[in-house]
């Protein structure tokens, strides 16, 4: 892609998001935990902190877009330069990595630091919220020799099953206390994507997966601003 | 609907208990603990409960006249009130019901 006014409108998008998604997020951190301080609200206040970890994981991906859009380079180039690649191909087993910024260089790290930052964000609001809520009574193809993957792949092929597993931990107990779920289900959408993406090596959908995340976010926004 | 109405009932959230409590007193004024129970639909060992944790934060006063027992909001906890009802679209976009 590089040369190319896709890829430069495609991590421009993607920085942009991440960075407005990162600032809705720390927003809520500080909101949540600001008005859980004042009425002693633990489950609050652990929701709290789960958005100002996704906060981290939201600028580790801006960081990495960013790095992407500053130094370009040209995937297919790269993965030609790669040594062993072809080798890897032979075998059948070698998965692509499917970030197009630098397949395996800081940028992909960053991407990867973030998958793992993500499913913490989880754990930590789904603790919250499980906190957060009480139950009460109301008054009234070729068989492989061996999964080979690109550098990093595994952690952030983990690190989206662990978050997929939790959003669906945290989309259960938010429906049960009736709050919303809307932004919770996107997120969920954006690691299937992302998972999808990595397992075939495809680009477009492991994006599309990146973009849809920070979209989450927007939705909060959209709800407060709206109504 | 039936199956919404019955969900609602079984779980609230902390802070949507913290604000039905402030808000029943803010509208109510000095306000006994069964008024209270009712506009904060609350069993009333569990008002008794949180009554004692928002009066250890500051946040609400009990009054005590000829025996009968009344709760008012303190600066603070009107304060908090305010605060929670800027934020209530957020917390429930978040999935924190109130």
């Amino acid at each position: 892609m590089d040369g190319h006014i896709g890829y430069y409108a495609v991590f421009t998008m993607l920085a942009l998001l991440e960075i407005i998604s990162a600032a809705i997020s720390l927003i809520i951190a500080v909101k949540a935990m600001g008005i859980a301080r004042k009425i002693k609200d633990k489950g609050l206040f652990r929701l709290g902190i789960g958005y100002a970890v996704m906060c981290v994981a939201l600028v580790l991906g801006f960081a990495a877009a960013l790095i992407a859009l500053l130094y370009p380079v040209n995937p297919v180039l790269q993965l030609q330069e790669e040594p062993r690649h072809m080798e890897w191909h032979h075998l059948g087993g070698w998965r692509h990595s499917p970030w197009p910024g630098d397949r395996f260089g800081v940028s992909w790290n960053l991407v990867l630091l973030a998958s793992v930052f993500f499913p913490i964000s989880y754990a930590v609001i789904l603790l919250g919220l499980s906190g957060e809520y009480v139950r009460f009574e109301q008054g009234s193809g070729e068989k492989l020799p061996g999964l080979i993957v690109a550098p990093g792949l595994m952690v952030g092929m983990a690190s989206d099953l662990v978050s997929a597993g939790l959003l669906i931990g945290i989309i259960i107990l938010a429906r049960k206390g009736g709050g919303s779920v809307g932004p919770y289900i996107v997120f969920l959408a954006s690691h299937i994507l992302r998972l999808a993406g990595e397992s075939v090596g495809t680009p477009l959908l492991f994006l599309a997966g990146e973009v849809l995340r920070p979209i989450a976010l927007l939705i909060v926004l959209a709800r407060v601003m709206l109504g | 609907m039936t199956r919404r109405t019955k969900t609602l009932s079984r779980y609230r959230s902390q802070a949507g208990i913290v604000y039905d409590i402030l808000n029943t007193i803010a509208e109510e004024g000095p306000t006994s603990p069964t008024r209270i129970m009712y506009g904060a639909r609350l069993p009333y060992d569990r008002l008794k409960n949180m009554l004692e944790h928002l009066e250890e934060q500051g946040l609400v006063k009990k009054i005590i006249e000829d025996d009968r027992v009344f709760y008012d909001l303190t600066p603070k906890g009107a304060e908090v009130l305010e605060e929670l009802r800027r934020v209530r679209r957020l917390l429930r976009s978040i999935g924190i019901r109130f």
